[in-house]
């Protein structure tokens, strides 16, 4: 049999060929970069939650503090995600008479529909994940927190926000970075919970230069003798 | 000063002049130490363990998975990467409606407990996460419980076995006419209750009869004595398959009632055990290893010396300062003539030893008994009531009893051995296994309830107890697992893993402790005593109330609430112990024999003794569903989901086979047929096997007939007899000339010294052993030992080693940053695998199963070695825990190509398991072997551990999930093709880290990290802590003890495990031609700086001259009063 010959007039659409690979090729990296990037990735996931919880009301507004909710977050890797029991403490159902068991803020909103079916047939309610870290990740709360981490660093202005999204990369990048430089991230353990905080000089004004800044998380750095480790067993066990 | 490098030691040493040893380069040396005879005898199949990292062929797929579905799974894996994408799965948190008081979700928290489990009582810590039983810890508070064996250790895979029986769903299984049914627990309760009430009315329950094993819970005695009560004629049997009734027997021949046994090894100067596994088998050998190991202590405490005679090779034997390979049959003459020697000596005679000069290991096998026995009165005799002998249950309940009665006549009962009435005395009089046996026979039983304890497998050969069972109309079988006995009898009842039920005991120094659930029944399980209650129809039924009211009897008072909960948070109470009533020796003393003992002149392959020992993993076949402990490898064979016939290579060649082959054991009519072991040491005529092999229905993992499993090992009780279930005497063996295979790992992951041609002929360092006598002479003949190496890093060469420069690093940033360390003594390892199991449970280790145990392929991150020395048939052992040694300067790290073994800041040489592309240079680099490799999905595809699509297309499939629930969640399950090994427990470290911070960034001290083989250890030999710290242990080990090395100096990987050497406290008449040797040549040894440097381990801030007592010594006396008085 004889071989297959392109024919001749296919000869100038070479170059255009290769004018396309080499486009693709450009187009792909950049779009293959561009998507994986955790930047890409990550911030900005804002999964819909089962039950409508406003951050913004409740941390924001009624200024409650994180760890009403999260109250293991000192003491466990883990800040976990209240049991409904906490909810009902102030969001307690009616019952057939229309007595409520405790306090009843908007006992009859529908929005508290799922806590109130969680309560009486004792289900969980199953709320999104929105902060998730690959499970070869050890992250624990309870190490940040009291080096005076703020939850701000990670997850962003939650008392700002009506649905909860991701404002980092939580990279691994990421992490390194602050745990290279943590100075700017470092506060008093009194205020890590309260996230508008702002540091101050001794006479009280707030500190703006990006020099002081680095001054005072030195200072504190020093007082906790904090030596945020970067090597790989830190966080991969 | 002696140089080690000029004049390497050979094999072969000439006592006369150290300069005329040369080296012989070019031929291989045979080996001082080896770790099997295929390395004495230079096989080619140890070699390619040496020389290779695994053995050829070894990266073939294993057998049983077919080229179909490897691409089945593979395919998958691709489909599933490509589908999974960018961002992980969703999840879900689904937190609890009501919290329960005090739960941290995700955070581990420990609760005590106590149960029984083999014969042993554990007084434990149960480490739990979010409710769910998770590792096994001692309880370190406890007065008399110390550390863990394997059994325990391993009880917490057993708890998550989807084979054991079940009580949900109707599970619970009745036999009926053809097949069987299943049934629910309402159903049995109101059949139970009938049954005792039909059996009551008939004669008193002449026909019923139970079957208990020996128990030290008090809530089951009060229970049976209940039953005892309802049913005064019934028979009682009570059986215990591994040791029978021979202590029993012997106590109730000398005190008048059955007793147990309590060692105190402390506080005994001389320990003589005959045919006595005291820190091996024996059901006290926690409380003994930890006493033997108080007395381990050469430089800063005391030794005591341990006398061993046995038969086979034992980890008491192997511990031995002196031992003895004698046949059991001599055993009896042996302690007769010894008292009788003992006799002459305080009657004054005296001997003349001057004109001894062989060694005792080049006498012949008659004058070695003689000398042996000769010292051995005389140490005896010189120690008084501080002199102990310990006779086995081999030997019988005369021998045992004699026994007794000579630590009554030196003085030493009451002190280091001490007795207790047994527990179960109160249920009166019971029968033995053949006479209950009898009776269903003819008929006499109708109505038979076994608790536990498997009789239809584990019963000797001469009781055939399923014809008598057959006989039996009711037979209700309360079991964990639905096994060969449960299959036959009427009823089959699931019983509750000790980690979900309420119970108690009571251990051997007479504390009470409660067991508390850790976790509801996972499979309907009821707990024995609920069970008990339930069909005598007691008021109180549930556990909680029935164990409350057998403490109170126990404390003679009510207990109060407080007391009640505190004695349930504790795990004990100080003043709830049992003190026993006080014993007298009464009776007749017999005299065993009144001749001597003789050592035969050869080997009559019609007249060989087998000794029966339970399996060091599997105990009498009771765990033989348990992953861990099939595949951990038995102390002294290192055998695998393998037993064999033991023997030396004398008894072999005289019966005429060798390891490998088969051997066929006649017993009258009755025959096993066991693959050949060969085993220096043993004493020649003397088979020893392992029982509980051989299990035709244990589950998915330890053999199912039913179901086409594998059955693993064979069963030897055809040639036991229930007279003496230990030992079998003038037993014949008959070569038979097929070949098996064993799973033994004891070439595995052989370290290659040698390094080829240039240095073969050098000494083999690995083990450094010495003698009291050496150590008072030449404090450092650790060094002296070791090669020569010249000096490098800090203090030697010109460029900086990675350590150095980040120990610099972090003194310049005035940081204080732990550097990770760990010590392991030599001389208080007594081999138990305690660890490895503990290593195991807390870093997901996978079971590979036989197949590829067979391939090098075991994955355990933690090993004992373990090494002979001597000839075949006169050898001692010196074993020796094996883990990454955390090397400064480690080879790994230097081939890696990804950087996914990297050096932390403390020393650690971490894995980075998602860097790792599987190319293992690091293992082929690693001059220790200690790397394993994931050839497969373990967890999920390979294996019969938690394998959860092990048996894809069955309901088991579903099933096997339950066995992931062991997993660690703070250790990464490894996937296949990755890299592992041992982390210095770095998830313990961190959490240690972050503990420390909480509690306001407090610096470490020691005990805050504590890694899981050291918490397992009996012994206490395992010490891990920050090296850079004075104050710690691990330093004082390290740098001050003179014992100290670091295993393959000269490669100078520095590392960060060290070994301290192994003390033989050997009378200097017993001394081996090669412990002489040694005081010879090391006689003139100075330890000079340049030796000192070879460690490494030298800081400028802590300049070695300081840490070193005997540093700067002028003379050896000196430096030698200097290291005792430290």
């Amino acid at each position: 049999m004889q071989r297959f010959l392109f024919p001749r007039w296919i000869n100038p659409l070479l170059g255009l060929l290769a004018v396309a690979i080499a486009a693709g090729a450009v187009f792909a990296g950049a779009m293959g970069g561009l998507i994986t990037d955790p930047k890409t990735l990550n911030i900005g996931y804002e999964p819909t939650q089962p039950v409508p919880f406003s951050h913004a009301l409740h941390a924001g507004q009624l200024k409650l503090d994180c760890r009403y909710c999260h109250n293991t977050v000192f003491d466990a890797a883990h800040a976990a995600v209240p049991p409904t029991a906490t909810c009902i403490n102030c969001h307690s159902p009616a019952d057939a008479q229309g007595v409520t068991a405790l306090a009843a803020v908007r006992a009859d909103s529908p929005k508290l529909a799922p806590v109130h079916e969680s309560w009486k047939t004792g289900r969980s309610v199953a709320w999104k994940r929105v902060h998730n870290l690959p499970e070869f990740v050890y992250f624990n709360h309870a190490a940040h927190v009291n080096s005076g981490v703020s939850c701000k660093t990670c997850h962003g202005r939650i008392d700002q926000m009506e649905v909860v999204y991701q404002s980092q990369e939580l990279s691994m990048a990421w992490c390194i970075d602050c745990h290279r430089n943590p100075e700017p991230h470092l506060r008093p353990v009194e205020f890590v919970t309260k996230l508008d905080w702002t540091p101050t000089s001794e006479n009280g004004e707030s500190l703006t230069d990006l020099g002081d800044l680095h001054a005072y998380g030195a200072k504190l750095k020093e007082e906790k003798q904090l030596n945020p480790q970067d090597h790989c067993a830190v966080c991969h066990r | 000063m002696f140089l080690i490098d000029d004049h390497p030691p050979t094999d072969h040493f000439d006592m006369s002049s150290n300069d005329s040893v040369t080296s012989s380069s070019a031929k291989p040396t045979r080996p001082t130490y080896w770790r099997s005879l295929s390395e004495l005898r230079g096989s080619e199949e140890f070699s390619q363990y040496l020389d290779r990292e695994f053995p050829v062929a070894a990266s073939e797929f294993p057998e049983g998975v077919s080229r179909r579905r490897w691409m089945q799974l593979m395919g998958a894996s691709l489909a599933l990467a490509g589908v999974s994408g960018c961002r992980y799965p969703e999840e879900n948190i689904e937190p609890f409606v009501i919290r329960p008081e005090g739960r941290v979700p995700g955070e581990t928290y420990q609760r005590a407990t106590n149960f029984e489990l083999a014969g042993r009582v554990y007084n434990l810590l149960i480490t739990s996460i979010d409710g769910r039983p998770l590792k096994v810890e001692p309880n370190s508070e406890h007065p008399s419980g110390v550390g863990t064996d394997a059994f325990s250790q391993a009880s917490i895979l057993g708890l998550y076995d989807p084979d054991r029986s079940r009580g949900d769903d109707g599970f619970l299984l009745r036999k009926g006419e053809d097949r069987r049914f299943p049934a629910d627990w309402a159903e049995f309760d109101q059949y139970a209750r009938q049954l005792i009430e039909a059996v009551q009315q008939d004669g008193q329950g002449q026909g019923f009869a139970l079957l208990m094993p020996p128990t030290a819970s008090p809530s089951v005695v009060r229970m049976v004595s209940a039953l005892k009560a309802r049913v005064p004629a019934a028979t009682i049997c009570r059986y215990d398959g591994v040791r029978g009734d021979v202590m029993r027997q012997a106590t109730t021949a000398v005190f008048g009632k059955p007793s147990r046994q309590s060692l105190a090894i402390d506080q005994a100067d001389v320990v003589v055990t005959i045919q006595a596994d005291i820190l091996g088998s024996d059901s006290g050998m926690l409380a003994n290893a930890a006493g033997f190991a108080k007395r381990r202590d050469p430089i800063s405490g005391t030794m005591n010396r341990l006398y061993v005679v046995e038969g086979g090779y034992t980890s008491t034997g192997a511990a031995a300062d002196s031992r003895l390979a004698l046949r059991p049959s001599q055993m009896p003459a042996f302690l007769a003539e010894l008292e009788r020697r003992i006799d002459e000596l305080s009657g004054g005679a005296a001997h003349d030893h001057s004109q001894e000069t062989e060694a005792f290991d080049e006498l012949e096998p008659g004058q070695r008994i003689e000398r042996f026995l000769d010292v051995l009165a005389h140490d005896i005799h010189d120690a008084g009531d501080k002199a102990l002998v310990v006779v086995g249950d081999h030997l019988g309940p005369e021998a045992v009893a004699a026994g007794i009665r000579f630590n009554h006549k030196r003085g030493s009962l009451g002190k280091s051995q001490k007795f207790i009435p047994i527990d179960d005395g109160d249920i009166g009089e019971t029968v033995s296994l053949d006479a209950l046996v009898e009776k269903m026979n003819g008929g006499q039983i109708n109505t038979l309830v076994m608790l536990g304890n498997n009789p239809v497998f584990s019963s000797p050969g001469d009781i055939n107890f399923v014809s008598a069972l057959a006989k039996v109309a009711n037979s209700i079988y309360v079991g964990e697992y639905d096994d060969e006995t449960g299959a036959i009898s009427t009823w089959s009842i699931p019983l509750a893993h000790p980690l979900e039920s309420w119970g108690d005991c009571i251990n051997d120094q007479g504390h009470y402790g409660v067991c508390q659930p850790q976790i509801l029944p996972l499979l309907g399980g009821r707990s024995l005593i609920e069970i008990l209650a339930s069909m005598l129809g007691e008021a109180e039924s549930d556990g909680t109330s029935i164990v409350r009211r057998t403490a109170d009897a126990v404390a003679g008072r009510s207990l109060s609430d407080r007391e009640w909960r505190q004695l349930l948070h504790d795990g004990f109470a100080a003043d709830l112990v049992v003190a026993g009533t006080e014993l007298s020796v009464g009776g007749e003393a017999k005299v065993l024999s009144a001749v001597g003992p003789s050592a035969p002149a050869e080997v009559n392959q019609e007249d060989i003794e087998v000794l029966f020992a339970p399996a060091d993993g599997i105990y009498d076949g009771r765990f033989a569903n348990n992953g861990w402990l099939q595949e951990m490898p038995q102390s002294l064979t290192k055998l695998a989901w393998d037993n064999a016939a033991v023997m030396s290579p004398g008894t072999a060649a005289a019966i005429g086979i060798r390891h490998g082959q088969v051997v066929a054991l006649t017993v009258g009519a009755s025959e096993v047929i066991l693959p050949v072991y060969e085993m220096p040491g043993c004493a020649p005529g003397v088979i020893t096997t392992t029982i509980g092999y051989g299990r035709k229905r244990a589950g998915m993992v330890g053999g199912f007939e039913e179901e086409s499993v594998e059955v693993i090992g064979v069963d030897v009780s055809p040639i036991r007899t229930s007279n003496e279930s230990l030992v079998a005497y003038k037993v014949k063996a008959r070569p038979r000339y097929n070949e098996y295979t064993l799973a033994t790992t004891q070439d595995h992951w052989a370290i290659d010294e040698r390094g080829r041609d240039e240095t073969e002929s050098r000494s083999f360092t690995l083990i450094r052993e010495g003698t009291t006598e050496l150590l008072k002479q030449t404090p450092h003949f650790v060094d002296a030992k070791g090669p020569h190496v010249p000096d490098v890093g800090e203090h030697g060469s010109l460029w900086r080693e990675p350590m150095q420069v980040i120990k610099e690093d972090n003194r310049e940033a005035g940081k204080d940053i732990p550097q990770w360390g760990m010590a392991i003594d030599l001389s208080k390892c007594i081999g138990c695998s305690a660890c490895v199991i503990a290593c195991q449970s807390e870093n997901n280790i996978p079971v590979v199963g036989r197949d590829l145990v067979l391939k090098s392929r075991e994955m355990h991150w933690l090993r004992v070695d373990r090494y002979f020395q001597g000839d075949e048939e006169n050898a001692d052992i010196v074993q020796q825990p094996m883990a990454c040694q955390h090397c400064e300067t480690a080879p790994c790290e230097q081939v890696c190509p990804v950087a996914a073994t990297v050096h932390t800041n403390e020393g650690i040489n971490a894995m980075a398991y998602n860097r790792c592309v599987g190319t293992r240079y690091c293992a082929n680099n690693c001059p220790f072997k200690v790397r394993r490799f994931n050839y497969f999905n373990y967890n999920e595809n390979i294996g019969v551990g938690y394998g959860i699509k092990a048996y894809a297309g069955t309901i088991e499939n579903a099933n096997r999930k339950l066995q992931a629930l062991v997993m660690n969640p703070d250790v990464t399950v490894r996937g296949r093709g990755v890299m592992e090994k041992c982390t210095y427990c770095i998830q313990r470290i961190e959490n240690a880290r972050i503990t420390n911070r909480k509690e306001g960034g407090r610096p470490f001290r020691d005990g805050d990290v504590v890694t899981a083989c050291q918490s397992a250890c009996p012994t206490r030999a395992i010490e891990f802590g920050n090296i850079v710290d004075e104050t710690s242990i691990v330093y004082k080990k390290r740098e001050q003890d003179p014992r100290s090395y670091g295993m393959l100096s000269q490669l100078n990987v520095k590392p960060r495990t060290e070994y301290l050497a192994r003390i033989r406290n050997t009378h200097s008449r017993l001394m081996t031609a090669r412990q002489r040797e040694d005081l010879v040549k090391f006689k003139d040894y100075v330890h000079g700086h340049g030796a000192h440097d070879e460690h490494g381990h030298g800081d400028s801030q802590h300049p070695a001259s300081e840490s070193h007592p005997a540093e700067s010594h002028p003379t050896e006396s000196q430096a030698a009063e200097e290291v005792h008085a430290s």
